[in-house]
């Protein structure tokens, strides 16, 4: 399966400035007339996934993890949310690669096929990252598991990391406490995570599956419009590195 | 101690559906209260908290549940779409669902209790998923069907029948599961193992007392269900 740049997947920190960056993507859509299917909406209304032939009609796919469809219902409504339920990680690997699997070969991979874009909030690096700090559960544990395993085969084109210290990240949440809170939000648990996402094998592990891999940082002082421009920026310098490539494969022929 | 937790197992087309009926009818007959969860399912994507219906003293259940997990299994992994999901895969969700279901409401509820009328369970994975790949120690093992193992001290209903006459029922149904598991050949692996000594012994040394009910053609809809609530009253009593 070759890597397509149409595939961008955003993860980071909670806070960390990922919806900025997946509504920027989102703005450069509706700036081009692209036809958006947001799956959040979709699952909401309908209640399941939508079957791959209902992609046709659409340009865009927004896409996030855990899904709001069947386990990524059960992971957001039971599995991660404060109850007096204490589910393993075990259970929590297996959940996270069980929606992810639907997700992929359901919406992701007929998606692809048909060269839409997907822009996704959160994915297989967001299971790399936390799951082993959370308890324990190796890398290889991960991806023994086939939806994981499958979501590595086919790697997004661009990967983009939004940083911000683990320290602001904490003060946005306490801002936000009335909210639900997941039972991952403490400092310590933060400040590993933070590292985890800036470590170099996890940049490695997925260049090597041909993902290019950015970094967006968002500490203060910069503001959501600094962010939104870099992430054009970005974006337009991939765009355009997708021209020139099909330009020379134009030339070739 | 012995656990009001009864399952009703077998191949499709076996009569799983009317020894549940029958232990409903039963039920009502009692004037006990039933909440039916597969109703509660029509309009419901979740599973209910104990809380919600600890006023009822009979819960009808049914696994994969049609809710989240179980949705997932019913609706995207065993149904017919080419998508191809793996063994692995569809054992890891069966155990989820399982799992779920068992910490949200079964658990609290026997704990309270109540009695548990469930067609399907951790039986019809330790009988189907080897056949589909995945080791029975490795089905065993997985989280949520370790958990359910634990809780197994009821009566078990295995209804057999021929894997010829389960097609023949299959074919005049109206609703169509639309499924991956309905072929003969496979019915007849299945069959073989829900007769099997190794699963009498396994739930046995589980704490779980295994009935056979034969349901194979000339019986009735009637006599299965008076064989159910016999063998289901004898065991009631013993409880009380």
């Amino acid at each position: 399966m070759t890597v397509s740049n149409r595939f961008v997947l955003v993860d980071g920190l909670d806070y960390s400035g990922k919806t900025i960056v997946i509504n920027t993507l989102r703005e450069w859509a509706v700036a081009k007339t692209l036809k958006i299917l947001d799956l959040k909406d979709y699952c909401q209304k309908y209640g399941r996934f939508p079957e791959p032939a209902d992609l046709d009609r659409f340009d865009v796919i927004v896409s996030s993890e855990p899904s709001y469809s069947f386990v990524g219902k059960a992971i957001r409504e039971e599995l991660i949310k404060e109850n007096e339920r204490k589910y393993s990680a075990q259970s929590l690997a297996m959940a996270f690669a069980l929606d992810r699997e639907i997700l992929y070969r359901r919406v992701i991979l007929p998606a692809m096929e048909k060269e839409k874009y997907v822009f996704q909030e959160r994915g297989l690096i967001s299971s790399l990252v936390y799951q082993p700090v959370q308890e324990h559960i190796t890398i290889a544990d991960l991806m023994r598991l086939p939806g994981n395993r499958l979501a590595m085969e086919n790697s997004p084109g661009v990967i983009i990391i939004t940083r911000v210290s683990s320290d602001y990240a904490m003060q946005r949440l306490q801002l936000k406490l009335s909210k639900t809170i997941s039972i991952f939000d403490n400092l310590l648990f933060q400040r590993k995570i933070e590292e985890r996402y800036s470590s170099l094998w996890l940049k490695g592990l997925f260049e090597k599956q041909g993902s290019m891999f950015f970094y967006i940082d968002n500490n203060p002082p910069k503001t959501a419009d600094t962010v939104r421009n870099e992430t054009l920026k970005l974006w337009e310098s991939v765009l355009n590195e997708e021209n020139s490539n099909n330009e020379v494969q134009k030339s070739l022929i | 101690m012995k656990l009001p937790f009864v399952m009703a197992e077998g191949i499709d087309g076996s009569g799983k559906g009317t020894a549940i009926e029958a232990l409903k009818e039963w039920a009502f007959s009692k004037r006990l209260k039933v909440f039916d969860l597969r109703s509660y399912w029509k309009d419901n994507d979740n599973i209910p908290e104990f809380e919600e219906v600890k006023d009822y003293d009979v819960i009808i259940s049914s696994q994969p549940t049609y809710s989240l997990v179980g949705r997932g299994l019913r609706e995207e992994m065993i149904k017919d779409n080419k998508r191809a999901y793996s063994a692995v895969s569809i054992a890891h969700a069966f155990s989820l669902d399982r799992e779920i279901l068992y910490r949200k409401l079964l658990i609290p509820a026997l704990k309270n209790k109540k009695i548990i009328f469930q067609e399907r369970g951790i039986v019809s994975s330790l009988v189907y998923q080897p056949v589909e790949g995945v080791q029975l120690q490795e089905t065993m093992s997985l989280p949520g069907n370790k958990l359910s193992l634990q809780y197994l001290q009821g009566i078990i209903f295995i209804i057999t029948v021929s894997p010829e006459a389960a097609t023949e029922r299959l074919a005049l149904r109206t609703k169509k599961d639309d499924s991956i598991y309905e072929n003969l050949l496979f019915l007849k692996k299945l069959d073989e193992r829900y007769r099997a000594e190794w699963l009498k012994q396994l739930l046995e040394n589980q704490g779980s007392e295994v009935v056979y009910l034969d349901n194979n053609p000339p019986k009735t809809e009637q006599e299965l269900k008076e064989e159910v609530i016999q063998a289901w009253e004898e065991k009631y009593d013993s409880l009380k």
